[in-house]
């Protein structure tokens, strides 16, 4: 797991955050708290956990059915909104700023 | 469609294409997937875009920040995700995928360039 | 009549939504106008994700019966949420047959 503080000073970041098997937030740094509350969180910790079983299901699938390989098993999720996106892998996520974000740098961060 | 070339021309691109909000069709292919496997992309596409157009409708209606009250938010309208696999990964911005190499590709330069140049689509699911 | 659904044991609230937008066509039951709006808007989008996971099933498995989607049940703790066609309907667990409920809404919608 990966330090959410050192994860909420990322260029652009306005929040990390930790979630469970379900999505519930479990704890969360949020550096402005103008553009991000923990409710809001809370639902993209579900909307990660959603889309990382949808995408579970698909690799799954297409894998099973096809020579295509190298996605299974899933391990994280982006959802890229107008402004902002939110970065997920296991059971951390991010919340970044489109115009500043280094989506590779999150996701490796991400990492632990 | 010149930027399903150009996201071709990236490092570690493996396939890119595009898909219709309706019915499993696509227009655009490029890259080494079958006849198949692309109709299947364009289908799991489709489908995610619909998953997440019910999120970001949710995120909408339910978030706090998210209220036109506050400003609105900046996670809506959705405008794509990607999907972290163990090496490979798929990006979707708009009704544009692109299918990248982690070790390979950089998904800043990918993405950064399909925000760039879909920043305007329409997005419409109908 | 969209209506008669509510005679139905166990349905609190039924409604019809244009397919194109997700507004609300007819809302019959306890439900203010902007939980109406909600309720369709999300019938709308669900039906949609669900009928591209039918999609891409029928794809994984190649076996018949699975597509076009015709509906989709999201069960909560008190309360369901039941969706065919353009027709969604709200129903107390504790009340409601399911499988009524979904006849009906497919009755309904054959009909409209």
């Amino acid at each position: 797991m990966s330090d959410l503080k050192t994860l909420s000073s990322m260029p652009g970041t306005v929040a990390a955050f930790q979630f469970d098997e379900e999505g519930r937030l479990e704890d969360a740094v949020i550096t402005d708290d103008v553009v991000i509350d923990r409710d809001t969180l809370d639902l993209l910790g579900h909307l990660c956990v959603a889309n990382m079983a949808i995408g579970a299901m698909q690799a799954r699938g297409w894998e099973g059915m096809s020579d295509v390989k190298g996605f299974y098993p899933i391990q994280g999720f982006t959802f890229v909104g107008l402004d902002w996106s939110a970065v997920s892998r296991g059971r951390q996520g991010v919340v970044l700023s489109n115009d500043q974000a280094d989506f590779d740098a999150a996701y490796k961060a991400l990492a632990g | 469609m010149s930027l399903v070339n150009d996201l071709m021309g990236q490092p570690g691109v493996v396939a890119a294409g595009d898909f219709a909000y309706r019915g499993d069709q696509y227009y655009h292919h490029k890259g080494d997937l079958s006849a198949a496997d692309t109709r299947l992309i364009s289908s799991l596409c489709r489908s995610n875009a619909a998953a997440m157009r019910m999120e970001g409708d949710m995120l909408a209606m339910f978030s706090r920040v998210c209220q036109p009250g506050a400003g609105g938010c900046g996670f809506v309208p959705t405008k794509g995700w990607v999907m972290h696999g163990k090496s490979r990964s798929v990006c979707v911005i708009s009704n544009v995928y692109c299918v990248i190499d982690n070790e390979r590709g950089s998904l800043g330069n990918v993405l950064g360039m399909m925000r760039n140049r879909l920043a305007d689509a329409p997005d419409s699911l109908n | 009549m969209l209506k008669q659904l509510l005679d139905l044991k166990g349905v609190e609230a039924v409604a019809h939504f244009r397919e194109e937008s997700g507004e609300p066509w007819q809302v019959h039951g306890e439900l203010s106008d902007t939980d109406a709006r909600r309720l369709t808007r999300l019938a709308l989008d669900f039906k949609r994700m669900t009928q591209g996971h039918a999609d891409q099933l029928a794809l994984f498995v190649h076996q018949p019966g699975w597509t076009p989607a015709n509906g989709w049940i999201v069960h909560g703790d008190q309360r369901t949420v039941c969706g065919m066609s353009s027709m969604v309907a709200v129903v107390d667990n504790a009340e409601a047959n399911l499988t009524e409920v979904m006849k009906a809404l497919a009755q309904e919608s054959f009909y409209t």
